[in-house]
């Protein structure tokens, strides 16, 4: 059974196509990278997902039920939405309270991870201390311990420094590569979408509602080293032509 | 992973608050020696402006009045904030919860707002009488309006990121209230409490002016109705040395409350 499944899905916000029949399966444990151009409909592309819009036409699946409404796959919004008068821990445990874990509960889970995610030691800081990579990770965290089958990441590095960037993709996909979640990961920088993902679906540029998948046959495990294979700059010239190219001239 | 580079803490960088301490006091040590100076030289008639020397004596012989008339003035006050604070509380919990009650009562607040006390207090003696209440209901006009703005407000602007955190998750009306609005308001809650006090304590001493019966209010009115200028001056400098009192009180609870605010990092 297909992880995430778009069935012919068209979106419009008002007059101007988002979406235009896309059709779209995501295996169980795959992870999927989303890139376009700002404004091309990524984020819309989320919210379909997450059941906060709904499709003029289409159909969306993820784990074979059909979203109606949210609350079934875990989001990780842009930059890191920690709310700052949590501590690590208590902002950990926000979206198991939020499913109705009891508080204890949900804090105790949290323990049990802080390690694994690298934050050991950090638990009763507050927000405003940690480096914006350590807030990433709270966040990422935060995700994870929802249980869902599915994360939607939206643009989860896109405020970082390009070293913590680096180090923060590499850390991703090594816990990514031993727990194989589903992942559909938004961001605009071809870079990452190649470093970390399986495939990539390419969006068109804003109100064309065009697309185009290119899977990622790049040797796992990956990291630094990925990037300077001659394969990873082939496909990345391949997607940035793409990306570039005027709006008429796009295959799809 | 390396913890070096990601997992250290951005120092705090406090303000040199002694330091500014420091240069607060001198300045106004510097004003007052002026002042006194310039009274002396000059010659300057004590009823028109007495030497901070002269205020400090006459205040020091008429402390017991003083010490009476300084604690109406809190007790109004804080009797004031505090119902103030209460009505604010619930009208902008009521305007949240129900945008009707909004619309409706946001134009009549603002209203409310553009009538300065000494205009309405007249009114006030004639419903409430002279009574303690009339000042208590004086203080809490100023006061209830920068509270319920910041309260309001505050409710009203969570962090569009966290709000998407929490719609996403499929988050009911009521956690939405207690885990993020609620919480994000305080800050702006306590900065509406401060200004609320101070305008608590100039409603007050309007009242108490109007009602004209103890408060430190009456008496400065009833002092410079009598030239007893120095007197007067005492009664302003210890209104004004209360309401610093107030506001800082407030700044340390603020400070208590809101210690995740420190150490401060930007985005």
């Amino acid at each position: 059974m297909a992880a995430i499944q778009f069935a012919n899905v068209s979106f419009r916000w008002g007059a101007e196509p988002i979406l235009a029949d896309l059709t779209l399966t995501v295996e169980p444990g795959e992870f999927l990278a989303v890139v376009g151009p700002s404004g091309c409909g990524k984020s819309t592309l989320l919210q379909l997902l997450a059941g906060l819009v709904d499709p003029q036409a289409g159909r969306i699946r993820v784990g074979g039920r059909a979203v109606e409404g949210p609350g079934h796959v875990a989001l990780m919004p842009q930059r890191d939405a920690l709310l700052p008068w949590r501590t690590v821990r208590e902002n950990g445990a926000l979206l198991l309270e939020l499913q109705g874990v009891p508080r204890r509960e949900a804090l105790w889970r949290v323990d049990q991870s802080l390690e694994r995610l690298g934050l050991e030691g950090w638990g009763d800081a507050y927000p405003g201390a940690l480096s914006g990579g350590m807030r990433q990770r709270v966040a990422f965290l935060r995700t994870i311990l929802t249980g869902q089958s599915v994360l939607l990441l939206d643009e989860p590095f896109g405020a970082l420094d390009a070293l913590t960037r680096l180090q923060l993709q590499e850390w991703l996909v090594q816990l990514w590569e031993q727990e194989r979640q589903t992942v559909l990961f938004i961001t605009h920088d071809v870079e990452e979408a190649l470093l970390l993902a399986d495939r990539v679906l390419l969006m068109g540029a804003r109100g064309t509602g065009r697309y185009r998948l290119q899977s990622v046959p790049l040797a796992r495990p990956r990291g630094r080293a990925t990037l300077a294979d001659p394969a990873f700059g082939r496909l990345k010239a391949e997607l940035l032509a793409d990306l570039l190219q005027p709006e008429g001239a796009w295959r799809s | 992973m390396t913890q070096s580079s990601l997992g250290a803490p951005k120092p705090s960088r406090r303000p040199p608050r002694l330091r500014q301490a420091t240069e607060i006091l001198i300045a106004v040590v510097l004003i007052l020696l002026l002042w006194e100076g310039a009274v002396r030289w000059l010659q300057i008639k004590p009823y028109l402006l007495p030497a901070p020397s002269a205020i400090w004596q006459t205040g020091w012989e008429s402390r017991r009045y003083l010490a009476q008339h300084l604690l109406a003035t809190l007790q109004t006050t804080v009797t004031g904030f505090g119902a103030a604070l209460g009505l604010a509380g619930l009208l902008a919990l009521a305007m949240h919860w129900a945008p009707p009650v909004a619309r409706i009562l946001q134009p009549l607040t603002v209203v409310s707002q553009t009538l300065p006390t000494a205009i309405t207090a007249p009114l006030l003696l004639i419903w409430v009488g002279f009574s303690f209440t009339t000042k208590v209901v004086a203080a809490v006009l100023n006061a209830f309006f920068p509270i319920l703005v910041a309260l309001y407000d505050g409710l009203r602007r969570p962090d569009p990121d966290a709000a998407l955190l929490f719609a996403a998750a499929g988050a009911s009306r009521w956690q939405r209230f207690w885990k993020l609005e609620l919480p994000g308001a305080v800050p702006a809650l306590l900065s509406g409490m401060r200004v609320g006090m101070v305008s608590a304590l100039t409603g007050a001493v309007v009242g108490e002016w109007i009602v004209g019966k103890d408060g430190l209010g009456f008496w400065a009115k009833s002092m410079a109705s009598q030239l007893e200028t120095a007197e007067t001056f005492a009664a302003v400098g210890l209104t004004s040395l209360l309401g610093i009192t107030l506001y800082l009180l407030l700044g340390l609870i603020e400070r208590f409350l809101l210690a995740w605010q420190r150490p401060q990092t930007h985005r």
